[in-house]
């Protein structure tokens, strides 16, 4: 696709001097630094405390989500934002006017929202790990997982961000997300729970429908499989949420679900964005 | 006359229940400076971005260069103004043409300087769009525009918040670049501007094309002729006497002559004794003919 380059270029040099991008990813650095000075202050009130791995369970359970949550808003409103402002402010009309096809401008432009939002997914997710990490003294569970899972969860976010953007107005597309990232969130635990039970103790209906919330959005598995390979190895808690039945660790087929759908619904905006007026 | 730069054929687009573009069919030859005129909403811009695939036209094809618009090769030498754009902000024209000539695999930056100073904004080509007035920007936008040798320029609406000076350098532009071949396609509601660099018109009305040709034979003979002459009240007595109808004016009078009786009206002046400057068929102005042509209100 001739051109995806330079428009990928195009768009990161677009991005990296916006204040819409710059202020948050400025934010963002400050959530690892907040972790840090958790972690200080644990570490110099009980320093026995902080060498037990149920302390860093405890503190993972804590950061963790709050950095999902902090992504999760800024991958919403940079997705939702980048394509139909390009639309309104005539720039894609001016690209695609060039000897470029649909295709590469999307993918160009797809790819630089992208790599910021992993950017800013890093920072929250690689900066409040690193701290716990360097403060707490304990062995991972997974640490491939810590680190792969965070960027897998990124590219569901933007997908469905991105289709959902180019279908209806930016503010409402922000909170459909928000609502179905919510929504699936609720049923990821729901399904935990479900699993931990034995059968026939749990309706079978909301066994179907929290499975069901998985494949519609597999994000949330990807966060709960990045905080399982966070999460200490040894730690007292996880033994007994273990033996109370609760997987610790999605099944891996549900990453290769999680990619593959985030690739067909980028394709499906694609679709959806070579079929726009670009009036 | 050149081969066509560009052939629309059946090209038609449709809006909701809006019938934005009648099946249009027009060729544009190379070389040509090429107005589309009509009324707000007759379908000029909806026409530009239905060639360059902006919007997905119902039917019809437009070939650029006899290749077939929807193939992004064929518009490696077209550049396009649109009629509004916002810039990113924090870019500046260097950035934003370096970016450009990415895209094309073509060009230096030393072209855009170059437009740049006939523009007289070479202090803007460094200068974020967000520290830029609305006409600055517009100026710098016709400089990426021409920036290099574009085979064909599509402009929409050019002038939009230029000062009569810019102006002036745009229409010199304009002329240079088709003494250069380009083919120039211009959307403008001002009719001077367009009078001063076009040869060539398309007059739509409610998506269609209803005229289109050299604007020097669109134009009609309004049924008068005109001579000037030091001495308009001998001359006007003169020809009453012809059984004319004369009206004086400035500097001459006026008769109503048809075309084909002309001949004779000037062997009669000449035949007057009476001294004149010249004489002439009275043509419609392009505001008559757009009126006669395109007006009626918008689609």
């Amino acid at each position: 696709m001739k051109g995806m380059a330079a428009l990928f270029e195009a768009g990161m040099k677009q991005m990296s001097k916006n204040r819409l991008i710059t202020v948050p990813v400025g934010l963002a650095l400050l959530y690892p630094l907040l972790v840090t000075l958790l972690l200080t202050g644990i570490r110099t009130t009980d320093p026995g405390e902080a060498a037990s791995p149920d302390t860093a369970f405890g503190v993972i359970f804590m950061t963790v989500p709050m950095a999902a949550t902090l992504a999760t808003g800024f991958i919403m409103i940079l997705g939702s934002s980048l394509l139909p402002e390009e639309i309104s402010a005539g720039r894609a009309g001016y690209w695609i006017a060039q000897p470029v096809s649909r295709n590469s401008y999307f993918s160009g432009m797809t790819a630089a929202s992208f790599a910021v939002c992993c950017v800013v997914t890093s920072i929250l997710f690689y900066g409040t790990s690193a701290a716990i990490l360097a403060f707490l003294p304990y062995r991972p569970a997974a640490i491939v997982w810590a680190f792969a899972c965070p960027l897998f969860w990124t590219a569901a976010n933007l997908a469905l961000v991105t289709l959902v953007s180019l279908l209806i107005p930016r503010i409402a597309s922000i909170i459909v997300c928000l609502a179905v990232a919510g929504v699936s969130n609720f049923l990821g635990s729901v399904s935990q729970v479900a699993d931990a039970v034995p059968q026939g103790a749990f309706s079978e209906t909301v066994r179907v429908i929290s499975t069901a919330g998985f494949f519609i959005f597999p994000a949330d598995p990807m966060l709960r499989l990045a905080m399982a390979g966070l999460r200490p190895a040894d730690s007292s808690i996880q033994e007994m949420i273990t033996s109370m039945g609760f997987a610790t660790t999605p099944p891996a087929w549900q990453i290769a679900y999680a990619v593959v759908w985030s690739a067909a619904v980028f394709w499906l905006a694609a679709a959806r964005f070579r079929r726009t007026d670009l009036a | 006359m050149m081969p066509a730069a560009l052939r629309v054929e059946g090209l038609s687009k449709t809006y909701g229940r809006l019938r934005a573009l009648e099946p249009l069919t027009l060729d544009i030859p190379g070389g040509a400076v090429f107005a589309l005129l009509g009324s707000n909403g007759a379908g000029k811009s909806t026409f530009m971005k239905s060639v360059l695939t902006l919007v997905r036209p119902d039917s019809g094809t437009a070939l650029i260069g006899g290749v077939d618009s929807r193939i992004p090769a064929s518009r490696e030498h077209v550049r396009y103004l649109p009629e509004i754009i916002r810039f990113p902000g924090n870019l500046t024209p260097s950035v934003m043409h370096g970016m450009l000539l990415r895209v094309r695999g073509r060009g230096t930056q030393a072209d855009l300087m170059e437009r740049c100073e006939q523009l007289s904004c070479t202090e803007l080509a460094n200068r974020p769009f967000s520290k830029m007035s609305r006409g600055q920007v517009q100026r710098t936008a016709l400089a990426l525009a021409f920036a290099g040798e574009p085979g064909m320029l599509f402009l929409d609406e050019p002038s939009n918040g230029l000062d009569p000076e810019a102006r002036i350098e745009l229409r010199t532009m304009v002329r240079e670049q088709a003494t250069r071949g380009s083919t120039i396609v211009i959307n403008s509601h001002l009719l001077g501007e367009v009078e001063a660099v076009c040869g060539m018109a398309a007059f739509m009305k409610r998506g269609a094309v209803v005229a289109s040709g050299e604007l020097s034979a669109l134009v009609r003979h309004t049924g008068r002729a005109r001579i000037e002459t030091p001495s308009p009240v001998e001359m006007a007595s003169f020809l009453r006497r012809s059984d004319l109808e004369v009206f004086e004016c400035d500097h001459g009078i006026e008769a109503t002559v048809s075309e084909e009786a002309f001949p004779g009206f000037v062997a009669l002046a000449a035949g007057s004794g009476i001294p004149f400057t010249s004489v002439e068929m009275r043509r419609e102005s392009l505001e008559d003919l757009f009126v006669r042509l395109a007006g009626g209100g918008a689609a």
